[in-house]
């Protein structure tokens, strides 16, 4: 893999109710590790993580926010300028989806205008062998679509534990954030199998933490 | 993923690497670490799409890179090695010898001739000879590597059992010698090599004779370093002592006594005389040069190396500098009156698993690994686990010299470490037996708030001060003045204070002065905690049942917002302190004492303050304050009085109502700190656009160019009180606490200042209490903006090095577990950043001198009016 173009920098910021996953997700993204007992975000922490989408090296500047809801009035100074945002809710606690809702509807009240919105259903894990009616989940699919579709964001349904889907999401908002640097056209980031699994145990993003992310 | 695995090891293996090879181009650590990552980068760029990345950065083979050999002539069959390897076991030992490592200073013709002479012609032979070289040597590697590493964690177990020193403050002290022999590492290990060559012992020997004089060199380095007088006869010294210690290696007297060094240790340090060690040589005048740990406090990787090493011990020669440690007796292994805990089962446990004495899992990785299904195994891993499980015995071979050398080390630190303690100590006790004295004579102790000597943040002492020196101030006046009043008799509230700020309070006086100065003892009221946890639990209980018979809408409304809390707060739980064993014990995989304490405490709290409630963070406030009541239990002294979980509860209202800064709600109405996070937002804009710019201008100039938002750094600083700053330990983190319940003497303008402030406010009778009241709202935030630009200008030196957003980000972040990066920070250079408490309030103090508190006010007010946010 080269370097062709300079990486183009986006920052991007996590919103969500607390406990949802948000600072999981970031973590599986940055370092492709999980931690089964992640100590809550006091304010915010800053991460980056580079991604290449096919011609493209973005290099996200992520500012992973608390969760807790008084904290929301810090928010503002977080997605401030941001030009990527994940909103981040549990698929098997529907009150953290109602908070998702607003935290869309703040952000296009109150973000830059061409803000680029992942709407993201965490903890699949704890539904794949969920059989159709006594599962653990809570929010449906179709919900969270529904709510995408309506609102224009992009939706994917993640596990930072097993890391299902979650380099989707980055890939999919790095391909839709438009082009600022003068280069080639953004190639398509459906390389990867749309929203299929990802396989981490090999070399992706771990081993090109500091590089770029597998796709 | 790569440097997950090496992390299995605690003691990074790099200290392991540089001291016994050739590191040739390892910088310093700050910029080494950024190194690493691009070699990471380069690895998977060259091997893309395999799982090369697991074996290619193995340490032994990083380590590999670093033979002579093998770097000086690329050549050579680099990347066969692997096959290779089971040749080389076959291969008899004099064919290794029979060739040196030369001939890449051989001419192309030579090479010809030899490969003509040696190896009929064939190169193949050659290139396979070499890689024979290269297995061997990887196996010496690998071996080298085992040995140290368990000696590295023999002497970091002992160091905190026994040295009661931290993790960080032993990592310090071998990145410490890992650096001195950097500088002169290169020709000292080519030297072994050769000299072990030239000898021709056995491999074990061989290998045990390097770690050998590997280490001497490190003490050697360090202690020369300290004896820069007579280097010559110290060499000679040391060389001498390796062979004595060679020739009597196994019948050593501490050999055996090993296994159960509890006790021999204790008397050893106590009684010295009985027991034959290595003579110290320590002499009268190096005492405070000797002391290791107060060099590796300093920055030492500042571009002014020589003012930053030399003030501290100019300081230290009038006044002891301050030691980090407090007790050397109360190691973790003490504890004896833990009373959640199974005895004999926890202690057993606990000796295998390295905590140290706040309780935190020195090597998590091991501990968790240890409990859970082991993942799939590569190479590395395999290598690491029969690491670990080398016999023990073993290792307390390798390890006897060392230890001796150490335990050396460890006595003169406790030595310099207990009679800098005592001084202190003694400090305290003067201070403190003048107060009590002067407080029975002059103050009416059938007063009502009589009974406390100090009073809340220390005004009672104003008040006897104030009377001693013949004003008598009324309370309100003595609310306003932050120092002792004017007068000859009586300066006990300055010197308080300047004790505190030097040294902290001491851990004898720290019990009794936080109830009083945080105000818990003025709040306290019997029998309040257990009434409000009765009502909590009874919410909790009935948590979905909607009950038609509560009294009133005002209980109902109650009893919702609490039930709100209880259900952050039990989210939060599990999440605080995770790798603390008080928290966490991962031993018996289950929560840890601490962890209901926090419950019970943040529970009492929502009922007590239902207004102010839950935010995250107190979790984390809380929590820290717990660990020095639980190392308190350790303590096997037994008079001295504890903080019981009911005091930890009143210190953190304390805190809140008194300690804090307060803010102007939306009626004009005092609100507490955790309920004012839109406030907080604006000091932190007027922290670093106004202060940090006025005060640290190529500071906030780099920050700027860089686009770092500070304000969203020191934001999170203040939410949770400075907690868990790569660069702050706990200890000192303790020492801040202490310093917080103190206000700066003269804050706010110069002395002249105050004394006018005494008079304004003598004459001022009605409108005072406005006076305050203003007061209450920048005084707390003032002395949070003086540490944050305190803590700030004690790193400006290296951040100003940083030419990295990410990294400056990282270093700065208080969300300490996020992240591989962060995690390796803090192992890499974490120890070195360490602040010390008195740079910190001694700058502290400085910038609370040249804010006053209207200044502050109108810069809220202009950010308010602006809103820029």
């Amino acid at each position: 893999m080269s370097f062709p173009n300079p990486a183009t920098s986006v920052k991007l910021v996590l919103l969500g109710e607390a406990a949802v996953g948000k600072s999981s997700l970031v973590l599986r993204f940055v370092s492709n590790d999980f931690q089964e007992n992640k100590e809550p975000t006091i304010g915010a922490a800053f991460l980056t993580q580079k991604c290449t989408i096919g011609e493209r090296t973005i290099k996200y500047e992520i500012w992973d926010t608390a969760g807790q809801e008084r904290f929301a009035s810090l928010a503002p100074m977080y997605y401030r300028n941001a030009q990527a945002a994940i909103v981040v809710y549990d698929i098997t606690k529907p009150a953290s989806f109602i908070k998702a809702r607003h935290w869309v509807k703040e952000l296009h009240e109150q973000a830059s205008k061409d803000i680029t919105i992942a709407l993201v259903g965490n903890k699949y894990d704890l539904v794949e062998d969920d059989n159709e009616e006594d599962g653990l989940r809570k929010v449906s699919v179709e919900e969270g679509k529904g709510l995408a579709e309506e609102e224009g964001l992009l939706f994917f349904e993640t596990s930072a534990k097993t890391s299902y889907n979650v380099n989707d999401v980055f890939i999919g908002i790095g391909s839709k954030i438009p082009e600022t640097n003068a280069g080639n056209g953004a190639a398509p980031a459906d390389q990867t199998g749309g929203e299929g699994r990802i396989d981490l145990t090999s070399n992706s993003v771990a081993a090109n933490r500091a590089g770029e992310c597998a796709c | 993923m790569a440097r997950k695995r090496t992390s299995l090891f605690p003691v990074e293996a790099s200290s392991v690497s540089s001291s016994l090879l050739l590191q040739p181009e390892q910088k310093s650590n700050l910029f080494g670490l950024q190194e690493a990552y691009e070699v990471n980068v380069n690895d998977t760029t060259i091997t893309p799409g395999s799982s090369q990345i697991d074996t290619a950065y193995t340490p032994a083979e990083a380590n590999l890179g670093s033979i002579p050999l093998l770097q000086q002539s690329p050549e050579s069959p680099v990347h066969g090695h692997h096959s290779n390897r089971n040749t080389a076991s076959s291969s008899p030992i004099s064919v290794i010898n029979s060739l040196g490592g030369n001939l890449h200073q051989l001419k192309s013709g030579q090479i010809n001739r030899i490969i003509n002479v040696k190896y009929s012609n064939d190169p193949i032979l050659l290139i396979k000879q070499l890689s024979v070289d290269l297995a061997q040597k990887e196996s010496e590697l690998i071996l080298l590597r085992q040995e140290n590493f368990i000696r590295e964690q023999q002497l970091v177990k002992l160091c905190n059992e026994y040295g009661n020193l931290s993790t960080l403050e032993i990592d310090q002290k071998l990145k410490e010698m890992n650096e001195n022999h950097n500088s002169n590492g290169a020709n000292h290990s080519n030297n072994d090599i050769e000299y072990a060559n030239e000898q021709d012992r056995h491999v074990d020997e061989i290998l045990k004779g390097l770690i050998g004089t590997a280490i001497h060199n490190e003490m050697d380095t360090t202690k020369r370093k300290e004896h820069e007088t007579s280097p010559e006869k110290h060499r000679k010294k040391e060389s001498n002592h390796v062979q004595a210690q060679a020739s009597n290696e196994s019948e050593n007297p501490f050999y055996g006594q090993f296994p159960k060094p509890k006790s021999w240790l204790r008397n050893w340090f106590n009684s010295s005389e009985d027991l034959t060690l290595p003579p110290t040589t320590q002499t009268q005048n190096t005492t405070i040069n000797n002391r290791p740990y107060s060099k590796s406090f300093n920055l030492s990787f500042m571009k002014n190396d020589n003012n930053t090493s030399s003030k501290p011990n100019i300081s230290a020669t009038k006044l002891p500098a301050p030691v980090e440690l407090d007790s050397i007796k109360m190691g973790f292994s003490t504890s004896s009156n833990e009373t959640d805990l199974d005895e004999s089962e926890a202690d057993t446990s606990r000796e295998e698993v390295n905590i140290d004495k706040y309780g935190f899992f020195n090597d998590i990785e091991n501990v968790l690994r240890a409990k859970s299904p082991p993942p799939p195994t590569t190479e590395t891993r395999a290598a690491s686990t029969a690491t670990n499980s080398i016999d023990e015995s073993q290792a307390i071979l390798i390890g006897n010299r060392d230890i001796l050398q150490t335990i050396d080390q460890l006595k003169e630190i406790s030595k310099i470490h207990d009679s800098t303690n005592q001084q202190i100590e003694k400090q305290w006790d003067t201070l403190m037996k003048e107060i009590s004295r002067d407080f029975y004579k002059y103050m009416n102790t059938d007063h009502d708030e009589g009974s406390e000597m100090f009073g809340i943040r220390g005004l009672n002492i104003i008040k006897l001060d104030s009377r001693m020196n013949g004003n008598f101030l009324n309370d309100t006046a003595i609310g306003k003045i932050r120092t002792t009043p004017a007068g000859p008799y009586s300066h006990h509230y300055s010197q308080l204070v300047k004790l505190i700020d030097k040294f902290g309070i001491s851990s004898k006086y720290r019990y009794s002065l936080w109830l009083e100065l945080s105000g818990a003892k003025n709040l306290m009221v019997n029998g309040v905690y257990q009434e409000l946890l009765s009502e909590v639990k009874q919410y909790e209980d009935e948590d979905a049942i909607e009950a038609a018979t509560d009294p009133s809408p005002e209980v109902r409304m109650r009893k919702a917002i609490i039930q709100s809390n209880i259900k952050q707060i039990k989210l939060d739980l599990h999440r605080t302190l995770p790798r603390n064993y008080y928290f966490n014990n991962l031993i018996d995989l289950k929560p840890g004492p601490n962890f209901y304490k926090l419950q019970r405490i943040l529970y009492a709290f929502i009922a007590y303050r239902p207004d102010i409630g839950y935010l995250q963070g107190m979790n984390k406030i809380v929590g820290n304050l717990l660990l020095i009541a639980s190392r308190d239990e350790n303590k096997d002294n037994e008079t001295a009085e504890t903080f019981s979980e009911v005091d930890i509860f009143w210190i953190f209202i304390g805190l809140i109502e008194e300690i804090l800064p307060k803010y102007r709600g939306p009626n004009n109405k005092p609100q507490v700190f955790f309920n004012s996070l839109l406030s907080i937002r604006t000091d932190q804009m007027v922290l670093n656009r106004v202060y940090l710019k006025k005060f640290l201008p190529d500071l906030h100039h780099h920050f700027a160019k860089l686009e770092v938002e500070t304000e969203l750094i020191s934001l999170n600083w203040w939410l949770t009180l400075f907690i868990d700053l790569k660069f702050l330990k706990l200890e000192t983190w303790f020492k801040l606490f202490d310093s917080l319940l103190v206000d700066d003497l003269n804050v706010g303008g110069s002395s002249n200042d105050s004394e006018a402030n005494i008079s304004e406010a003598l004459n001022l009778s009605s409108s005072v209490h406005s006076v305050i009241d203003e007061d209450l709202s920048t005084r707390g935030s003032i002395k949070l903006i003086c540490l944050t630009l305190a803590i700030f200008k004690g790193l400006q030196q290296v951040l100003l090095d940083i030419q990295d957003k990410e990294f400056i980000y990282d270093l700065l972040n208080s969300n300490g577990s996020n992240g591989y990066r962060s995690e390796n920070i803090s192992r890499h250079m974490g120890n070195k950043l360490s602040l010390r408490y008195d740079e910190i309030t001694k700058y502290s103090i400085s910038f609370a001198k040249k804010i006053s508190g209207i200044d502050l006010k109108l810069h809220r007010r202009e950010f308010i009016k602006s809103e820029g946010y």
